[in-house]
């Protein structure tokens, strides 16, 4: 009975009732987005690699290292020379590494030049391998291996040439032109921003360089691409590196060998701590996400207000109906569950409606997501947290609806039957 | 409730809306038998929705005695008083009687909730509705579709689908004009007899008086009580 006088009412003054409604399912989507991207993203951003026991670059700060080496975000401050990097991959606890060369970029997308050490060591998730969607490795010089989504987005397969740019800007207007590369293997999607590279091998990195010690093309050093393949490849030796990344025998060994690295002394390296970075990382992007999750609660509140608001407002046209309502012996405490039941209703509907809106909108924005940023958002907004938030604001809503209910009451007691028009 | 044949009994009522206010009502004795149809004549602000109030239990009086129907409303909680009204009172006000978001029936069903009654059968209200001349099409129309006239009536089908022993009447008949309400008043008074309803019926029109067996002012029904001085 309760219900059905709740609703035919809500009903009734449908006009405000939508309105409000229309608040709180956006704050409410606000709150539920902001609180449900922020644990995506860091998830996201703890998958992008694993199975790295260092990052070594040059030295900067440790974030830095980590954002341009694996996140391909902002630019390397120095290099590495070859020789360094030769003497740590020799060193007795490193089983493995990884070359990593960064600096040009095929239409806003960057290159990378390291070797098939890459394919066999990188990984990225719970500890999962590189794999090819199509097609292998590089093999021959001009040889380039694609992320899912650059061949996605420029519709490149198998066979396809391309040109690589100078520098990392979206339009560059010095390329590699004179030595096109073909496209001989595309990666498995991974939702890191490997998706999102071109790679080529170190030789190849030196061979569209040669010439270019100056930073612009000199026409009387650069080769042509036939003089290239018919070279010595010792003569494409890289003589530097951006950053390497590193595997160690033994967990053990890590905090040993950063220590190495961080001491070198021909030039001054650091050697980082993917795990470590990342929560440093974290810690930093953290107080954003909290200044944000604080600043939709407080949406939130103004909007239950406001839904009290109109709820007291309403109460002066509603004081026949509840003089009506008394009259058919109705009980004071049966007035407050009415409103109560008013509040409850409009505040479901703006919870289900509003989850159900940002539900659609992480569907819509998904693939633009991965595609700009790199960031896999999954659209699953339903667990334990949500659930958490709805009884929260639920019971806010609630208690803030104890105010119209308690004019109601009030006024049940002190009017009676007289209704002051 | 069998050897008492007073539908209503106020004993030295004594009330007041505050402390240090003076008394609004103050009634020695107002007894009205079961099955009597009285005319309780009020001018505007001598208390005469107070003494509603004092009726149907809305309020109860600082002193003195409230015998409904053989309940002492006076000493009862207020849960107790709202279903005591709920069951055994029906009430018909001037206007506006009607949630205006229920349908015809819907409204009438409430009052049977109210009062308790999970479930009522088709031909009870059939059985109301034909004896107000309400036409089986009005029946689940929105009730702000209705003429003020079938709005009123519908109010009087509300107050008595609970066959109240009791039934008060707020000037129901001042919305309507002169030709309608008489005919408004028979219906009501034959609806109500039928039941067995004792009927108050209150109004600031005197012309309406001789429909009913008993004429009071409620201004003679105020005098001294002790506890009020």
């Amino acid at each position: 009975m309760h219900l059905n006088l709740a609703r035919h009412s809500l009903w009734n003054r449908r006009g405000t009732v939508v309105l409000t409604l229309i608040t709180l399912i956006i704050s409410v989507a606000l709150l539920f987005g902001i609180d449900h991207i922020r644990k995506e993203a860091k998830n996201s951003f703890s998958q992008t690699i694993s199975g790295t026991d260092l990052i070594v670059g040059a030295r900067s700060g440790s974030i830095n290292l980590l954002l341009y080496s694996v996140f391909r975000i902002g630019n390397p401050t120095n290099n590495i020379t070859w020789e360094s990097y030769q003497d740590i991959a020799n060193h007795s606890a490193v089983a493995w590494t990884i070359p990593i060369t960064l600096g040009d970029s095929h239409r806003g997308y960057r290159v990378i030049g390291t070797n098939q050490d890459y394919f066999e060591h990188f990984q990225y998730g719970r500890r999962q391998n590189l794999a090819f969607a199509e097609g292998r490795e590089f093999d021959e010089l001009f040889d380039v291996v694609l992320g899912w989504e650059v061949a996605q987005a420029l519709g490149y397969e198998l066979g396809t040439e391309l040109v690589i740019a100078h520098g990392m800007g979206a339009v560059s207007f010095v390329d590699h032109g004179d030595m096109p590369f073909t496209v001989t293997g595309i990666l498995a999607p991974t939702g890191t921003p490997v998706d999102q590279s071109l790679h080529i091998s170190l030789e190849a990195w030196e061979a569209i360089h040669l010439g270019w010690e100056s930073g612009m093309p000199d026409p009387r050093l650069t080769p042509d691409q036939e003089d290239v393949l018919e070279m010595d490849m010792s003569r494409l030796q890289p003589n530097e590196l951006t950053a390497a990344f590193v595997g160690v025998r033994s967990p053990v060994q890590t905090f040993a060998l950063q220590r190495v690295v961080n001491n070198y002394r021909s030039e001054p390296l650091q050697a980082v701590m993917p795990g470590v970075a990342l929560s440093e990382l974290w810690q930093m992007i953290g107080m954003i996400e909290n200044v944000l999750l604080l600043i939709a609660f407080l949406v939130l509140i103004a909007t239950l207000v406001g839904m009290t608001t109109s709820l007291l407002a309403s109460m002066r046209e509603r004081q026949r109906e509840m003089a009506i309502l008394r009259a058919l012996g109705a009980s004071p405490w049966t007035l407050v569950i009415l409103i109560q039941m008013e509040v409850l209703l409009i505040t479901l509907g703006g919870l289900l409606l509003g989850s159900l809106v940002l539900w659609g909108s992480l569907q819509l924005a998904q693939p633009w997501l991965i595609s700009e940023y790199g960031l896999f958002i999954g659209t699953n907004i339903w667990n334990a947290d949500t659930l958490a938030y709805g009884g929260l604001i639920l019971g806010l809503a609630l208690v803030l609806g104890l105010l119209p209910s308690l004019v109601a009451y009030r006024r049940a007691l002190a009017d009676g039957l007289s209704v002051k028009l | 409730m069998t050897d008492n044949q007073n539908a209503i009994e106020l004993t030295d009522v004594c009330f007041r809306w505050q402390r240090n206010l003076p008394p609004v009502l103050s009634i020695p004795e107002f007894i009205v038998p079961r099955g009597r149809r009285v005319f309780l004549y009020g001018p505007s602000g001598s208390g005469k929705t107070t003494l509603l109030n004092l009726l149907t239990g809305i309020n109860v009086p600082q002193a003195g005695a409230v015998q409904i129907l053989d309940t002492p409303l006076h000493d009862l909680s207020g849960r107790k008083r709202d279903r005591f009204r709920a069951r055994h009172i029906g009430i018909i006000f001037q206007q506006f009687n009607l949630i205006p978001y229920l349908s015809v029936t819907d409204n009438v069903r409430l009052a049977r909730q109210l009062a308790g009654y999970r479930h009522t059968p088709q031909d009870e209200f059939a059985e109301i509705f034909g004896a107000l001349g309400l036409e089986e099409d009005l029946w689940h129309r929105s009730s702000h579709a209705l003429s003020v006239g079938q709005q009123q009536r519908v109010a009087v089908a509300r107050a008595l689908i609970n066959r109240p022993e009791l039934l008060i009447a707020d000037e129901p008949t001042s919305a309507l004009d002169s030709d309608h309400r008489d005919d408004f008043l028979q219906l009501l008074m034959q609806a109500a007899t039928e039941r067995g309803s004792t009927i108050v019926f209150v109004s600031h029109d005197k012309a309406l008086q001789h429909h009913f067996d008993d004429q009071l002012d409620i201004r003679d029904l105020q005098g001294e009580v002790a506890a009020c001085i």
